[in-house]
């Protein structure tokens, strides 16, 4: 025993050394898992004091605890409330009233429920608030828009699918949001060149303008193409601009870097050429479903030389206008051809001869394609990182063999239905740095070529195995083994799974969407390894899973808090497993259609008891068995109800599956 | 002739009520018709007009009268008798003065020169056309002589009118008429009943009631156009000249002696334009209950866009269109659009984006 003297010397907490910035330091890595914050808080007052000071965003599960959270966490500077269904005007005057000028960016796209009331609220004491992403909010009229234009520090604002906003608001905001540098305006249905034209005119700081779907035509683009610091533009499915109209335009954007006119039909070379004219600084093009890819197309292209991505999915191209592109670009980073009919070798080899620096590739559904371009592409390509080539039927098993030699760089492989084998999947394991593999639908594979990919490719995050009925057990235990950053898997309809991979997977602590759909074999068991190993799940379909029943449920309830879209159809769960589930409290979706055991009251209770439920896709036969009180209820809180008429399916056989694919 | 006129005109003067029946009396005028009816119309009404203003005279000795106060019924009955007598003057003054335009515009046609009267000259007619009937200084002894300070001629020669700021000669007729004239209801009386009609059209239509001769084609037709064409069509038309309209309003700019004179282009023009200007303003709008108009069509013009202001700035200037408020505000900076919510109209699209959507 020591002298109290010397003892009080231990009295002494070290952990007063440490300055606060350096525990912030530490705890800003500790963002992964969110739950080790939480732990840390709860260590003593002084770290509680810390987390609390510490944390910057917060996304809270309930808008009742709103006042108790703000005023635990006093700096919160962005504010997620997507996991809230209902936010009202009080919430909004509550958190206006909290945060004050501490609050910058608040997010309330899948919130309803709220008006210009709030929103005057809020932005009148959060007076720098700089990001506001108002999506979804289709019932906002123009009286809210004129509440937004008091937001004088505004930098960023979403009004995706505001479709009762009108030119009116959108003047008002013009005029008030000087600082505006990015708006989103896609599916405004309700605006017109008028509006867009004046928030060209009165903001000169954009930067970034997205004009999808929004009824404009050209009396608005001199003004937009005047904007000094424009640098991205988006005008997917403005039909009302044409290549008559754009003929008028004088001068382009200098500072223009993308430019996306996809499902522009009516839009072809010469209209571009007059929009791009002097856009000299351009580095994407997207002209996905727009008009036919011609020579002349490609010629426009000479304009650009800081072009590096090009994206032309789901357009009809000429080998003569691909061969062009290739010609004519500098240098491309970024080709996308995914579902352009008419790419054959000749062309699609000949641009990728040309251009060397080629990193991501994408040729899905290039039904056409064979070895040949495989060939120049590996001989040419070979820093490429991301290649898609979904439905790619015609190459052969050798072209994989060749692609996993070449290519070492490879991050992104997507070569679902392909013809790809054993020896092509050992091959492509020898990217070290794949983090996305996606071999769905691919017949001929088996665990031989897995194991290795489980063994070589550590990084790996995606694994995509859906209806690869040649995968077992063996398999998935070493991908489980030997990827423990894994995400995501889907194994759905690999007949040969059991509850062993699921054991297998349990370890990779970072799962968090699991996909097990049709798999006969797996039992309650498995999923109860699963939901104990691991705790961030977040996705989770076993539908057709017709042995899990409420066994399953209950460690799910018990261990998955982090759970919150689940797929529960067709499996032998009842009453008493759903309403486990309810007890997770961030649960929001659930698709419950054909439970074994489920009757009106037991749904009724779990609907009742799962508060943060947004979405509930169930059978049309209960909606008569539900008293209309109650949905009236559950539908106030915030949750959509979506019924089904589907009758009960039985499984069909893979093979079968793909023919009447193919067929369709 | 004129003793044979006047004792005509008293029997049939006492046979007849004038109280309160305003229009039977008058007389009509029909362009066809010989001189010799129209004189003897102009002073069938002159008789009217003697009879009346002698019971204005009666009454507004009653009024003006030092007892009147012991007696106020019969003051305000006074009063209003009074008012619908003088009504009647005025009607009947101005079918003897449309009278005697169809008198002057005759057979005589343009050719018969009158001088035109100063705006003070009280003398009214002078020259050869005496002869038709006109008005002259001895019939006219019993007329105060205001009445006459705002008669002029009906239709002159403008070429003896001189113009300060106007040298060159004038090639069309310009017309002047009273202001009860202008006002006049109806311009058009059948003789027959004296019905008043505002166009000639009605007139004739009217008149097919009187009889089978006023159904033949000859009778329906247009009489000016007409006698235009049945009249050796070059002839006249060659000397007709264009007719324009002066107001009667002294110091308006759209009466002949001023300096700026525009002419007006049409009797109707002529008779709205009295009405906006120089008449006060009777009806009001009922919906903003601000604007008032003296014409009628006026009123129906402004009702159909009133109350549509649905574009305002922020600064109160109200707009009628979209892309104008859009434009004010791109202009000035602090200008935003104001929300204004009557008449928000929903696009049928986007109601029908809206139900798709939920």
């Amino acid at each position: 025993m020591k002298s109290p003297k010397y003892m009080e010397s231990f009295d002494f907490d070290h952990f007063d050394l440490l300055t606060e910035e350096i525990i912030f330091a530490i705890l800003d890595f500790l963002d992964e898992n969110p739950l080790d914050k939480k732990s840390f808080s709860l260590v003593c007052k002084s770290f509680y004091v810390a987390e609390a000071r510490h944390r910057k965003t917060l996304k809270p599960l309930r808008s009742e605890l709103l006042t108790t959270i703000l005023d635990r966490y006093p700096s919160v500077s962005r504010l997620d409330l997507t996991l809230c269904p209902r936010i009202t005007d009080n919430s909004l005057i509550v958190i206006s009233s909290i945060c004050k000028s501490t609050l910058r960016s608040i997010d309330l796209s899948r919130s309803k429920c709220f008006s210009q009331v709030g929103l005057s609220n809020l932005v009148l004491n959060c007076s720098s608030l700089v990001e506001l992403d108002l999506s979804n909010g289709t019932e906002l009229t123009d009286s809210a828009a004129a509440a937004i234009a008091e937001a004088k520090n505004l930098e960023k604002l979403w009004l995706v699918r505001c479709k009762l906003i009108s030119d009116l608001g959108i003047g008002c905001i013009a005029v008030g949001c000087k600082k505006l540098r990015l708006i989103n305006l896609k599916w405004c249905l309700g605006v017109t060149h008028l509006g867009v034209g004046l928030l060209a005119i009165k903001c000169k700081e954009i930067r970034s303008l997205d004009l999808s779907y929004v009824p404009i035509t050209k009396k608005c683009l001199p003004s937009i193409l005047q904007l000094q610091h424009l640098e991205e533009l988006v005008l997917t499915g403005c039909l009302g601009i044409d290549d008559g109209n754009l003929a008028t335009l004088k001068q382009g954007c200098a500072s223009l870097q993308t430019l996306n006119m996809s499902c522009c039909q009516n839009v072809t070379h010469e209209g571009l050429s007059f929009l791009t004219n002097g856009a000299g600084n351009l580095r994407q093009l997207i002209l996905a479903y727009g008009s036919t890819v011609t020579l002349a197309l490609a010629e426009t292209l000479q304009k650009f030389p800081k072009l590096e991505s090009i994206k032309l999915d789901g357009c009809l191209v000429t080998s003569d206008g691909l061969k062009a592109i290739g010609d004519y670009c500098v240098s491309l980073r970024e080709l996308s051809l995914s579902k352009c009919s008419g790419v054959i070798d000749e062309g699609l080899s000949s641009i990728v001869i040309k251009h060397k620096e080629l990193r991501k590739l994408d040729i899905t559904c290039c039904r056409k394609i064979t070895d040949v371009s495989i060939a120049s592409i590996k001989t040419s390509c070979t820093s490429l990182t991301s290649l898609r080539m979904e439905s790619c039927s015609l190459i052969s098993q050798e072209a994989f063999v060749l692609i996993g030699q070449h290519c070492p760089f490879l991050e992104e492989l997507d070569v679902t239905d392909n013809s790809i084998d054993d020896e092509g999947l050992k091959s492509i394991s020898r990217c070290s740095n794949l983090s996305s593999l996606k071999i769905g639908i691919c017949l001929n594979i088996t665990d031989k070529g897995l194991t290795r990919v489980g063994m070589c490719c550590p990084k790996l995050k995606e694994l995509d195995l859906y209806r690869s009925v040649g995968i077992t057990d063996l398999g998935i235990a070493a991908i489980a083994s030997g990827c423990s950053r894994l995400e995501m898997i889907n194994i759905a309809y690999c007949k040969d799974i059991t509850d062993h991979s699921l054991s297998s997977l349990s370890k990779c602590s970072r799962l968090n969407t699991l996909e097990i759909r049709g798999c006969h074999r797996i039992s309650s068991s498995g999923l109860a390894a699963i939901a104990g190993g691991c705790k961030q799940l977040t996705k989770l379909d076993i539908k057709k899973c017709y042995d899990i029943d409420d066994a399953g449920m209950l460690p799910l309830a018990h261990f998955s808090q982090n759970l919150r879209v689940i797929n529960l159809s067709y499996c032998s769960v009842t009453d008493v497993g759903l309403l486990a589930l309810a007890s997770i409290s961030c649960l929001q979706s659930m698709t419950i259609l054909h439970l074994k055991g489920l009757t009106a009251n037991g749904l009724a209770a779990a609907l009742l008891a799962c508060g943060g439920l947004t979405k509930v896709k169930l059978h049309t036969s209960f909606r008569p068995l539900l008293s209309q009180p109650l949905l009236e209820h559950i539908e106030a809180r915030g949750c959509v109800f979506q019924w089904r008429d589907k009758p009960f399916q039985f499984d069909e056989d893979a093979k079968i599956w793909k023919l009447q694919a193919d067929v369709v | 002739m004129i003793a044979g006129a006047t004792s005509c005109f008293q029997s049939s003067s006492q046979g007849l009520q004038m109280y309160g029946m305003n229009d039977n009396v008058t007389a009509t005028i029909e362009a066809s018709s010989s001189t010799e009816t129209q004189s003897s119309a102009l002073l069938y009404s002159l008789s009217i007009l003697k009879d009346k203003v002698h019971q204005v005279q009666s009454l507004a000795g009653v009024l003006i009268s030092p007892d009147h106060h012991n007696q106020p019924e019969s003051a305000s009955i006074a009063i209003s008798s009074m008012g619908t007598l003088i009504q009647e003057i005025m009607v009947t003054a101005s079918s003897m003065m449309f009278n005697c335009q169809q008198l002057s515009l005759g057979p005589a046609g343009p050719a018969a020169v009158f001088k035109v009267p100063s705006t003070d000259d009280t003398q009214i007619g002078e020259g050869d056309g005496a002869g038709r009937g006109f008005f002259t200084a001895e019939q006219l002894d019993w007329y105060a002589d205001d009445n006459y300070n705002h008669n002029n001629s009906g239709s002159s020669n403008i070429s003896t009118h001189s113009n300060d700021g106007n040298k060159t000669i004038k090639n069309s007729d310009i017309i002047e008429l009273d202001v009860a004239d202008l006002l006049a209801k109806y311009t058009h009386y059948c003789q027959v009943c004296g019905k008043g009609f505002k166009r000639d059209a009605n007139l004739r239509m009217h008149m097919r009631a009187h009889g089978d001769k006023y159904k033949s084609s000859a009778a329906l037709s247009n009489p000016l156009k007409n006698s235009g064409e049945g009249e050796g069509g070059k002839g006249l038309s060659s000397v007709r000249l264009p007719r324009k309209y002066s107001c009667p309003q002294e110091g308006c700019r759209w009466n002949r002696n001023h300096a700026k004179f525009q002419p007006l282009k049409s009797m109707i023009c002529a008779k709205n334009h009295y009405k906006r200007s120089h008449c006060p303003k009777m009806y009001v709008c009922n919906r903003c209950n601000q604007k008032q108009f003296s014409v009628l069509s006026d009123l129906r013009t402004h009702e159909k866009h009133c109350g549509e202001q649905k574009w305002q700035c922020s600064c109160g200037t109200t707009f009628s269109r979209k892309d104008k408020l859009m434009g004010h505000v791109a202009l000035f900076t602090g200008h935003t659009p104001a929300a204004s919510c009557s008449s928000f109209i929903k696009s049928p699209k986007i109601e029908h984006h809206a139900i798709q959507l939920h």
